[in-house]
């Protein structure tokens, strides 16, 4: 009995993880429809990040013991190696080597706040050609987790001229 | 959809002031006839191997259309008589008027109304039809060998290849100038020319951007006319012009001249394969290619004996206070490009577009009144994100809702791959 306690419960159930999820998402988002069959978490909805942006339809896809997917179904995004995401569509979100998906990880506390924050730098993309949010740089010890204010800062002209 | 606009002003603008493809043909087509009327049997310069040839804007693809409604396009010809006209024998005056009476002869076969002009160097036969043209038609015969041998180690000094500077040297020729104080005597001094040498010159710059415009073009550059090379440092010079000559519109006089501007912005143009891109860096540096001491602008395949501005340090031109003109346009260019480029503010690119540019840019306009706010209010937005958001209910970024945690966007093209995998 002592010893069950050291380990957490939802490792014994992920299903049930997948259920909380579940909830907490209907819950926080319920822009989202989402629905649990054959141990995947699906959850279909749209997200407008900011009044001026269009509206996008995402897709997040969470599997038993797995790290969450997202893609854009709409519109179809072009692929840039400027813009944070794999090969076959899905959004890169976050450094996993700084900090894994854990089980314990929640998708509307995470997941879905940084898609809307990848939709705004998206759509500032678009305008200036540049990825302004916060980037892990490439092959080297990942950075704290700041907010890239300097890089805003140098974009400022940006916004006034 | 959304596209990135940063392109389409300099775009928009270009299409603007191009010139359809049918001008150069027709061009093209009034040459050719020229030409085969030198080759006819009872052309007295049919004997003397006649060759008609564009050069200037027709030859560069630099050709923009004639600002004003009522504008003419300016064709210069070459004739260069490539046999049995030498400067030990003939003078100026005697190839001049040679090329004059054919020319005329032309003119009243072809029924063409205004009279056959003389100007200094050339003879100027203006043609209108459905497409109004200035033809100048400038004599010449080919220069000498000692003289290109000349030509050749001034450009090697210059720092020319041997091979482009031979290349070069072999066209040059030498021209009638009734202001040449020999103009009606047997003399050796005529003075040189060479535009053919010129466009060659200005093709070796274009040519920075070779294997780009190879692959848009799906072809070999040498199969293609110069103009349908549709290369960044063309389109910069056609955008050059075009501002200067709305800018000179009420002086055309005072303008700098294109042969200046070509030139500045040849040796400006590092092989920027982006139209944009090039323009920028061409405004920033050609004001630096022009020398403190003469020869200010030196032809750049007669370095020794050319200067371009000369007109500048005239005596005779300083009323028209050119070199003034030429740096006052410069800081102009630099201003109104700048505003067309960069401006969010739809009223300014209004204003700037039609006095500077003489054009609406309609498209940018709506696309600027679409988006500007857009850019204030997505700027806003991603300050917020950097300063601790939220997310609200239908994952509007704001104060209300999730508290957005910190975290980076992760990774480069390889490491989404390796990750995927």
């Amino acid at each position: 009995m002592v010893t069950k306690r050291y380990i957490p419960r939802t490792r014994h159930d992920p299903g049930k993880h997948l259920a909380l999820q579940c909830v907490h998402m209907r819950k926080h988002f319920p822009c989202f429809k989402c629905s649990l069959m054959r141990g995947t978490l699906e959850c279909l909805g749209e997200i407008t990040p900011s009044d001026d942006c269009d509206t996008y339809r995402i897709r997040i896809r969470l599997r038993r013991s797995g790290t969450p997917k997202v893609r854009v179904l709409n519109p179809e995004i072009q692929q840039s190696s400027k813009i944070h995401m794999f090969p076959t569509g899905d959004l890169c979100l976050f450094d996993h080597r700084e900090k894994p998906w854990m089980e314990g990880d929640n998708l509307h506390e995470k997941i879905v706040p940084w898609t809307a924050e990848w939709l705004v730098y998206y759509e500032l993309y678009l305008l200036t050609g540049r990825w302004l949010g916060t980037e892990a740089p490439h092959g080297s010890t990942p950075k704290k987790d700041q907010p890239n204010q300097a890089k805003l800062d140098a974009a400022a002209d940006d916004k006034n001229n | 959809m959304n596209t990135k606009f940063e392109a389409a002003p300099i775009q928009e603008l270009l299409k603007s002031i191009s010139v359809p493809e049918s001008a150069y043909e027709k061009a093209k087509a009034r040459y050719e006839d020229l030409g085969k009327w030198f080759e006819r049997q009872e052309s007295e310069c049919s004997n003397h191997s006649p060759h008609i040839y564009p050069q200037g804007s027709f030859r560069l693809g630099t050709v923009i259309r004639p600002v004003g409604e009522n504008g003419e396009y300016d064709l210069d010809l070459g004739c260069r008589l490539r046999e049995g006209i030498s400067k030990g024998v003939h003078s100026q005056k005697y190839l001049k008027e040679l090329v004059g009476r054919d020319l005329e002869a032309y003119r009243k076969a072809r029924s063409i109304l205004s009279p056959l002009e003389p100007k200094h160097r050339c003879w100027r036969l203006a043609y209108a039809d459905e497409l109004s043209f200035h033809m100048d038609v400038v004599p010449s015969i080919p220069e000498g060998q000692t003289q290109r041998l000349m030509l050749k180690t001034a450009m090697v000094t210059e720092g020319f290849i041997e091979t482009l500077a031979s290349n070069v040297a072999d066209h040059a020729g030498s021209i009638t100038d009734d202001l040449h104080p020999s103009y009606s005597v047997i003399a050796a001094n005529w003075r040189i020319s060479n535009s053919e040498g010129y466009a060659i010159w200005f093709e070796s710059r274009m040519r920075l951007a070779q294997t780009l415009l190879e692959k848009r073009a799906a072809a070999r550059l040498d199969s293609l006319p110069a103009r349908n090379w549709h290369s960044p440092l063309q389109q910069v010079v056609q955008l050059l012009k075009w501002h200067r000559d709305n800018m000179f519109q009420k002086n055309p006089d005072s303008k700098p001249i294109s042969v200046i501007l070509t030139t500045l912005a040849a040796h400006s143009y590092r092989g920027e394969g982006d139209v944009e891109v090039a323009l920028a860096n061409v405004l920033n540096q050609m004001g630096g290619h022009v020398r403190h001491t003469q020869p200010r602008v030196p032809n750049p395949i007669n370095p020794l004996e050319e200067d371009f501005a000369d007109k500048w340090y005239d005596t005779a031109n300083a009323h028209l206070a050119l070199e003034y003109n030429f740096w006052k346009w410069l800081e102009k260019a630099k201003e109104d490009f700048g505003v067309v480029a960069t401006t969010s503010d739809p009223e300014l690119l209004e204003k700037v577009a039609a006095e500077a540019f003489g054009t609406r840019l309609p498209n940018r306009r709506a696309e600027l009144e679409r988006v500007g706010p857009k850019r204030i209010a997505l700027f806003e937005k991603a300050g917020q994100i950097a300063s601790g958001a939220r997310t609200g209910k239908a994952g509007v970024i704001g104060a209300i809702g999730v508290s957005n945690l910190p975290h980076s966007f992760y990774g480069d093209e390889t490491l989404h791959s390796t990750d995927e995998a």
